[in-house]
């Protein structure tokens, strides 16, 4: 019946209003194939790539198939039905990543003890202009923080911002990324204290919760076995002395009891999970001592430490360093005014913390998500203070490094992520703009005034 | 070089050191200088390259073809861009206590008695390339004083480039005070111009006849679009320009403008400062009023200025407009042009080296002279001077924050 429809001239129009309606159902519940599906090949063609060592590759073509890059280098062969896209001239580097972001979040302040709290829960997809601003500056990933609050902050999570829009949908790389806990406390000591001893307490009590479930396992063996002694006895005893009474009332008030099940808590799993080192902790710090303390509770539960925001980093590089704790350092400026204190001692800070040996990262959407806009600019303030460093390395294989998704994103290696930016100029010039974005390989931005230009030379824009 | 500086005194001995392999030990101490660098900020905002400057006695002597100076014996090559000294402006550099409250129109304060020359963050400010700051009083009363325009080096002493300068005038929230009055935006008016009115009918204040007459430069703090608006009323009627300082609404500001181009002042800008609100420079820009850019105080100014100009860039404003706007349009701004904030002859030779383009973000400050002297290079290896160590200047600064 199927074939016989299809063939049907008559029938087409009807099989497309069908296609139409289930395919708006289903958007309406949620489903939309759309984006995230990259339809053809797409080939950008003749770039310019930077390479790791700060030189320039001319005319290398892109191949991103089936939202990953397939091929890079000189003279590929485009498969047919590709989407050819020329870029000569231009520059293309990975999608920036922002190391810590409220983007898209409405986060909330106040006082949090929950590990379960996930990050992708309160990313707001419909924060749209904030997203815009993210992509259209060439950002196409961030690692969301569970909010501002003080203590154990919950789950981050890794989002790519996929969809159209600026890429308004994001879509989760990876959903458990790490455990955040912010041990700043508004510069109130007494809060100061609370915190890091909540903190302390609750990986204790996940230690004590891991205790009493070992031991109910053991007291559950014992008292199996008890049982099993028992209906053997009884068994036995059965056979020998049928029908006689009087022991028995004896032999019931030797009850057994069945131990209580603990009950499973999920709080305190996500905190063995992060003692037994499967799940990185990074702990926003800003004060030197707030910094050794973290280093403190990383040493008592042996935790996979970085420590975020770091303020005062540097005055105890040589610990962080000593300690393996890497570092993701808050945005170097801010809302200008009296942070550019921060500006100042927050790039020595990189400096001082690279030289101490310590690996140290960025983040421009600590504070504010809408500050992720500005990775790559952030990243050149730290080179401003080691001109060895590579802005836009630090804001995509430097951070992805760190963050454990190098595999996924962060370079145009085949395999990764079509997550690509196409620049006007080489994206260290101060003019340089956004010319288009792929997320997966499908685009999610292009510069109005790229699309008005390709429009004049006639080329296919998209 | 006079080594008297606490700057100079911890960095002196690098510096010096420097100088010596670049010039030749007689050179070091002579007063005349022929730097070529790479490219110098021109005087319209621009990269050029190919220029030498000559420096005697403390002024741009001479500003001409490199090839000329070749055989120069003091030329030095510079490889960095040399712009001139940036310029801070609306600034509380230095400033202590220039917030009276005895009443809402004080045209006789003036923010130069409220200045304070030990300020560290004068130090902080010459290391980040700041040369010369435009102090105004805090805008908190509706005449607020007068401001001043320092230098931000001066080992002679001599801090004030102009003691006496243009008249603040403050609108908005600010100036609303429940004990002295005004307490609203209409009463704050009424108070303005009855003191203007009072001193158009010479039995007001003798300072504010001056605005009147078009002897002092008036500036105007304006918080909201509002104020901008009531600023230009209020002048209008007595045919007095006035330069503002407004950030917020910039769109509706270039509206305004339109029909009355003047000197503006924006800014800071940082990472949380919205889109639009950055935009609002490059639309400003475009009525053809002068936009300067404000960066801000604080520990770091001239990355915080930089920060502000190189995002202004990246939301419109041309990057020849923005180079201008933290040195050249910043003096216009306050009023100091023909003295500093262009490379040009007869200025003060109040210039920066920077690593590459001051817009860049990258680049740092290598060099900074004031006053035709070698002052700073703060991109050397901290020195191991107790006046100046770096940790000791940041736990200050980070105990001030946390106590706000």
């Amino acid at each position: 019946m199927q074939r016989s429809s299809v063939s049907s001239v008559a029938n087409w129009r009807g099989v497309i209003s069908l296609v139409a309606t289930l395919f708006a159902v289903a958007c309406v519940l949620g489903l939309s194939p759309t984006a995230a599906a990259q339809s053809r090949p797409v080939a950008l063609t003749g770039a310019n790539v930077r390479t790791t060592d700060g030189g320039v590759l001319e005319n290398v073509t892109i191949l991103i198939v089936e939202g990953k890059i397939a091929r890079i280098g000189p003279g590929i062969e485009v498969p047919r039905f590709s989407q050819e896209i020329d870029v000569a001239g231009k520059f293309v580097t990975p999608g920036l990543i922002d190391g810590a972001s409220l983007l898209g979040m409405n986060p909330g302040g106040g006082w949090s003890a929950s590990a379960t709290r996930r990050a992708v829960d309160a990313f707001d997809p419909f924060a749209t202009s904030e997203l815009r601003e993210a992509a259209r500056n060439g950002v196409t990933a961030v690692r969301l923080i569970p909010g501002q609050s003080a203590g154990i902050r919950g789950i981050s999570a890794l989002v790519r911002l996929e969809g159209g829009d600026g890429g308004a949908r994001g879509s989760v790389l990876v959903d458990e990324l790490d455990l955040s806990i912010n041990l700043n406390s508004d510069g109130r000591p007494t809060q100061r204290l609370d915190v890091f001893d909540g903190v302390r307490r609750a990986f204790r009590d996940a230690l004590a919760y891991r205790e009493s479930q070992e031991a109910y396992e053991v007291q559950l063996e014992e008292y199996l076995e008890k049982i099993a002694e028992r209906k053997k006895k009884a068994e036995a005893d059965g056979e020998k002395k049928d029908g006689e009474d009087e022991s028995n009332g004896d032999k019931k008030k030797e009850e057994i009891n069945k131990p209580r099940e603990p009950g499973t808590n999920r709080d305190f799993e996500i905190l063995l999970r992060a003692m037994d080192k499967e799940l990185p902790v990074r702990i926003e710090a800003h004060r030197s001592a707030d910094i050794l303390n973290a280093l403190e509770l990383a040493d008592e539960f042996g935790l996979d430490l970085t420590i975020e925001g770091g303020a005062e980093a540097h005055l105890v590089a040589e610990q962080i360093a000593s300690a393996n704790a890497a570092v993701i350092l808050a945005p170097l400026t801010s809302g200008g005014g009296d942070t550019g204190a921060r500006a100042r001692y927050g790039a020595e800070a990189f400096r001082i913390l690279q030289d101490a040996g310590a690996s140290v990262a960025l983040s421009a959407g600590l504070d504010d998500g809408s500050g992720s806009r500005f990775v790559l600019d952030n990243a050149r303030i730290a080179q401003s203070v080691d001109p060895t460093a590579d802005a836009v390395r630090l804001a995509t294989a430097g951070i992805a490094e760190l963050l454990g998704v190098y595999d996924e994103v962060g370079s145009l290696r085949s395999g990764r992520y079509g997550d690509v930016v196409v620049w006007s100029a080489d994206p260290m010039e101060p003019g340089a703009t956004v010319e288009r974005v792929y997320v997966g390989g499908s685009l999610i931005f292009m510069d109005p005034s790229a699309r008005q230009r390709e429009a004049r030379s006639g080329r296919r824009g998209r | 070089m006079r080594v008297s500086n606490r700057i100079q005194s911890s960095l002196g001995t690098g510096l010096a050191a420097a100088l010596l392999a670049l010039c030749g030990s007689s050179a070091a101490l002579a007063e005349r200088y022929v730097l070529i660098p790479t490219q110098l900020v021109a005087p319209d905002g621009s990269l050029v390259p190919d220029r030498a400057v000559v420096v005697e006695d403390g002024k741009i002597v001479r500003v001409g073809e490199a090839s000329a100076f070749e055989r120069d014996g003091d030329a030095i090559r510079i490889d960095g861009v040399l712009s001139p000294g940036l310029i801070s402006l609306a600034s509380s550099l230095g400033v202590a206590g220039a917030n009276a409250t005895s009443e809402t129109v004080l045209p006789d304060l003036m923010v130069s008695d409220s200045f304070d020359p030990t300020d560290p963050n004068l130090a902080l400010a010459v290391a980040s390339g700041v040369t010369g700051a435009m102090i105004i009083p805090s805008p908190t009363n509706v005449v607020s004083g007068s401001s001043a325009f320092i230098t931000t080096h001066a080992p002679d002493g001599e801090w004030f480039i102009d003691r006496d300068g243009a008249m603040v005038f403050s609108f908005g929230p600010p100036v609303y005070d429940l004990n002295l009055g005004p307490t609203s935006r209409s009463g704050a008016l009424v108070v303005l111009r009855n003191a203007l009115e009072a001193a158009k009918n010479g039995d007001g204040d003798s300072r504010l006849k001056e605005v009147l007459d078009g002897e002092r430069r008036v500036v105007s703090y304006c918080p909201a679009i509002d104020d901008v608006d009531a600023a230009f009323r209020v002048f209008d009627r007595y045919r007095v320009e006035t330069q503002i300082i407004h950030n917020e609404e910039a769109r509706l500001l270039a509206e305004a403008l339109e029909s009355t181009p003047t000197l503006v002042a924006m800014g800071p800008f940082g990472f949380s400062t919205p889109s639009w609100q950055i935009a609002g420079a490059g639309q400003v820009a475009e009525t053809g009023s002068s936009v300067a850019l404000i960066g801000g105080d604080g520990t770091d100014p001239g990355r915080a200025l930089r920060t502000t100009a190189s995002l202004a860039v990246r939301y419109g404003l041309s990057a020849d407009a923005a180079r201008r706007a933290m040195t050249g349009a910043a003096a216009e701004y306050a009023g100091v042009d023909d003295t500093v904030g262009s490379i040009e002859r007869g200025q003060r030779a109040d210039l920066v080296v920077f690593s590459g383009d001051p817009l860049r973000l990258d680049s740092s400050v290598l060099w900074v002279m004031v006053g035709g002297e070698w002052v700073a290079r703060p991109s050397s290896p901290a020195p191991a001077d107790e006046e100046f160590d770096f940790s000791d200047t940041m736990s200050e600064s980070t105990g001030e924050s946390e106590a706000r």
